[in-house]
């Protein structure tokens, strides 16, 4: 350029050629590299949120599979524990016929059998209803938690109502029962730690939003400590809420009421995702 | 020497994209492609075909008016807003009106205001592009795209040769031999630029494991 600029005649036109091509260039460049180190940034950044994505993901999936654990574990020591002593204790029994022949100790030991199956009906009756509530197969969400709260109020440690002013229309079964499983864990989380003298729980629709809000008055959880607790180690059982809601691709707010005597929980679905679901997503 | 180089710097992207990326091409490189052949063929006529040679302002006018309407269409394909794409016709329609004021004048000279009105655009529209590909939340992909390489090719053109186009109608015909030394730089630096875009559309296509989320050569509208 300088080499053009000395052969010039008009030493005007060379300087505005020379001067103006530098700084365009110079403005040209500048901004290929701004363009660069954002890009640059953007990635770094896409990549930790990817990386907080997937370890999120994580927890959940490990607090899932340890939830599974410890409900199989639990059936497998009300097995164990309860049934099979009850079915041994049956069997023990009935051995008693082969050895006493006495026909009035028979018949004894007969009826004692009797009673011991029927218990032993009655448990494994009671561990398949923990598992799927009847009422809900049957019955419906509204019905299994009507249930579920008449038993807790009907234990007098609580006065718990619940109310559905909007269910005409009930969701897929296996919807319902995930949203039965989240209530459950709600209620046993406010039967735990909250301290609360009520639980009450009702049920609402606009258009095609469905919400379900529960009100207690003891001790809860605010927005910002679930969130909190869900990226921790602990609360297993709200991780698990977490992932639940995730399938239905719903959400979930925790407040304090505005007379901040309350705690509010919302749950909200789209009735939408509900009919959109496949089948057996649960 | 520099002239002669500057032509034939053109049959490198031609030959790469023949090679490469004939098969898996989006539009936006089709173009180019093209852009690329006209280049090098008016480039051979100019410096081959006497009546070209007494006529170099014209046909340059009229490689004008080719180059600015398949860059036009390439900015059109690669940028998907509507009002950008709005923006881009109307472009189109005032450079063509200008166009044909100067041809009706009968001046057989280089068009200083044409060529500086054609570049200010695409100067304008690679801004454009780079800003709204920053705006767009997947844009990783941008960064190691052919187009995006493409656009830095064309804005690196244009900057360069944006004052010597303003300057060229005021220079005589020493003066434009001397200086369009700047134009034959620029115009081999851009064909090597595309020669690495196409390079990198065919690794891109070999494997789809460097590319990010986004292909940028094959948006659901690039068609």
């Amino acid at each position: 350029m300088l080499f053009l600029q000395a052969l010039t005649t008009d030493p005007n036109v060379s300087s505005v050629l020379f001067f103006g091509t530098i700084g365009m260039l110079a403005l040209t460049i500048g901004l290929i590299v701004f363009i660069s180190f954002h890009q640059r940034k953007v990635i770094r950044y896409q990549q930790q949120l990817q990386q907080l994505e997937q370890d999120q993901q994580k927890t959940l999936l490990n607090a899932s599979i340890r939830l599974q654990e410890e409900e199989r574990q639990r059936i497998a020591a009300d097995l164990h524990d309860d049934a099979g002593p009850l079915l041994a204790t049956a069997r023990l029994y009935l051995n008693e016929n082969f050895v006493n022949l006495d026909k009035q100790t028979q018949l004894q030991s007969i009826y004692n059998a009797k009673q011991i199956i029927d218990d032993t009906i009655q448990l494994i009756r009671n561990i398949s209803h923990s598992l799927m509530p009847p009422t809900l197969k049957n019955f419906g969400l509204e019905s299994a938690v009507n249930d579920l709260f008449q038993k807790i109020s009907g234990s007098g440690s609580m006065n718990a109502s619940s109310r559905f002013h909007d269910y005409r229309e009930r969701l897929k079964p296996e919807n319902e029962l995930i949203i039965f499983r989240i209530i459950q864990e709600l209620v046993n989380n406010i039967l735990k730690h909250s301290n609360a003298s009520f639980i009450h729980l009702t049920q609402n629709s606009s258009g095609q939003r469905f919400f379900i809000r529960l009100h207690h008055d003891g001790r809860g959880l605010t927005q910002a400590d679930f969130e909190k607790l869900g990226k921790s180690n602990v609360g297993l059982g709200l991780k698990n809420i977490q992932s639940r809601l995730k399938v239905l691709q719903g959400r979930i707010f925790f407040e304090k009421d505005m007379s901040q005597t309350y705690y509010k929980v919302t749950i909200e679905l789209n009735r939408e995702e509900d009919s959109r679901l496949p089948a057996g997503t649960n | 020497m520099l002239p002669k180089i500057s032509i034939l710097s053109a049959l490198i992207p031609i030959i790469l994209f023949l090679l490469f990326c004939s098969k898996n091409s989006s539009r936006g490189l089709w173009v180019i492609f093209i852009y690329c052949i006209a280049s090098f063929l008016f480039d051979v006529f100019l410096s081959t075909s006497l009546w070209a040679i007494e006529h170099t302002y014209l046909v340059w006018n009229i490689f004008a008016i080719l180059e600015f309407s398949l860059l036009t269409y390439f900015f059109y394909v690669v940028i998907k807003e509507r009002i950008v794409r709005i923006l881009i016709l109307v472009f189109l329609i005032f450079y063509l009106i200008i166009f044909f004021l100067f041809l009706s004048s009968n001046d057989d000279h280089f068009n200083s205001v044409l060529n500086a009105i054609g570049s200010v655009i695409f100067l304008s529209l690679s801004i454009i592009f780079f800003i709204l590909s920053m705006r767009n939340s997947e844009a990783s992909a941008t960064f190691f795209s052919p187009i995006f390489l493409i656009v830095i090719a064309l804005l690196l053109y244009i900057s360069s040769t944006l004052f010597l186009y303003i300057i060229a109608s005021r220079l005589t015909e020493k003066e434009m031999e001397q200086y369009w030394s700047i134009n034959h730089i620029s115009n081999i630096l851009t064909n090597l630029i595309f020669s690495a875009a196409f390079f990198l559309n065919r690794s891109q296509h070999k494997n789809p494991s460097t590319e990010n989320a986004v292909d940028f050569t094959r948006l659901p509208d690039d068609r």
